[in-house]
């Protein structure tokens, strides 16, 4: 999908969301929600995924396929994932230019290689990087609708994710 | 400079009514083709490094991949030019994998001579020849290409003068004990890119750990295509 059609998307998308993300102290629009391509990898589809989430958590990732602590990371992504309700979404963005040095097929490889299992996607033109100021990688956030439950920069142990995911999900 | 030399003339000359047909004459300064960014909250002479408009300061430092000395005032194509150090885990990643993508962008529209990448280490001691190429490798820089430079100051203390004196990418030296990311020590610094145009200006001041390389590689092209 190229950039014109996902802004198409999030056109669209972003319509119906204005009222759910408005918040008082800041205005909602058009940057407040980010259209993500998602890949067809292990655990992930293609297709496309509005982020934040209407509604209900999400776990949001970003990483890069250069960046050796989010290789080392995706462990501690696995089993958390395992240890928190199985309704809890979690997706993996990269915010990389993929098209130009990157390739699609680059982030299958790695997604496969490090025993990725779940929805993994693109952040077209760092937009949702920039809209979550995730500077560096990896980036782990616990999301509740637009709000941020819980976020972590670097390595982390799985039972502190569990422990973030948790306290929305059992709030 | 003979082209800037060559448009002051021009324009000392009474060419007011070019102003509307000519691109390049949109900007008061015209030692730059690109108007100020949109997103742009200072003046350029307010930041505490050059920024739009402003001459880049002369740099010379050795490149250790091909032993050359490249000096910024010899060079004649458009420059992208940022300061990391390799073993930084995140931000730097996120940084220079940008720059990956817009270097491979030169190459598929055909702009990669026209282009250099100038990728400085303000960590001497670690970046070493073989610590470079590992780590153009690892961020899929492609060197064969040719456009892409790591330059390396001979010691800390010309880092120290030339990447946070010099260009204002400021950097701090922090101790192992205080930062748990990196074994040994790690940096803080400022994540900043100039793209600047073959007479030496400044057209763009990228404040960002991550610019999105599809609007840093736009605005090279606009760079190349008005710089002739």
């Amino acid at each position: 999908m190229d950039r014109r059609h996902l802004l198409a998307v999030l056109g669209g998308t972003v319509a119906g969301a204005g009222a759910l993300y408005a918040r008082p102290w800041r205005s909602a629009g058009a940057e407040d929600a980010v259209a993500v391509e998602t890949l067809d990898a292990p655990g992930s589809e293609t297709g496309t995924t509005s982020v934040p989430p209407a509604e209900g958590p999400l776990v949001l990732e970003f990483f890069a396929t250069t960046c050796s602590v989010c290789a080392d990371q995706m462990s501690a992504m696995a089993t958390a994932r395992t240890r928190v309700d199985a309704s809890v979404p979690f997706l993996s963005v990269t915010s990389e230019p993929v098209g130009l040095s990157v390739s699609r097929a680059d982030v299958r490889e790695w997604w496969r290689t490090h025993d990725g299992d779940w929805p993994v996607g693109l952040d077209d033109g760092t937009a949702l990087a920039q809209r979550f100021d995730a500077t560096s990688v990896p980036t782990t956030l616990v999301l509740e609708g637009d709000r941020v439950a819980w976020r972590h920069t670097g390595r982390f142990d799985a039972a502190d994710l569990v422990a973030g995911v948790r306290a929305v999900t059992d709030g | 400079m003979r082209r800037r030399q060559l448009l002051q003339g021009v324009t000392a000359g009474g060419a007011a009514g070019l102003a509307g047909c000519l691109s390049r004459f949109r900007n008061d300064d015209s030692s730059v083709v690109l108007d100020p960014p949109e997103d742009r909250r200072f003046d350029s002479d307010d930041l505490p490094y050059p920024a739009h408009g402003e001459a880049l300061p002369s740099v010379s430092l050795p490149n250790p991949l091909t032993g050359e000395q490249v000096a910024t005032e010899e060079l004649d194509e458009t420059l992208l030019v940022t300061g990391f150090f390799a073993t930084c885990p995140a931000e730097c990643v996120q940084l220079i994998g940008q720059l990956a993508g817009v270097q491979q962008g030169t190459v598929d529209e055909g702009i990669a001579e026209s282009v250099r990448f100038l990728a400085i280490t303000f960590d001497p001691a670690r970046d070493d020849e073989r610590a470079l190429r590992e780590y153009a490798d690892r961020m899929r820089i492609d060197l064969d290409v040719g456009n892409w430079a790591f330059l390396r100051p001979s010691d800390p203390a010309t880092a120290e003068r030339v990447v946070d004196e010099r260009l204002g990418i400021t950097f701090e030296r922090v101790a192992a004990e205080e930062s748990p990311r990196v074994e040994g020590y790690d940096f803080t610094h400022l994540s900043l890119t100039f793209l600047v145009n073959p007479e030496g200006y400044v057209e763009r001041a990228y404040r960002s750990s991550q610019p999105d390389a599809e609007r840093v590689l736009s605005d090279t092209r606009t760079v190349v295509e008005q710089s002739g």
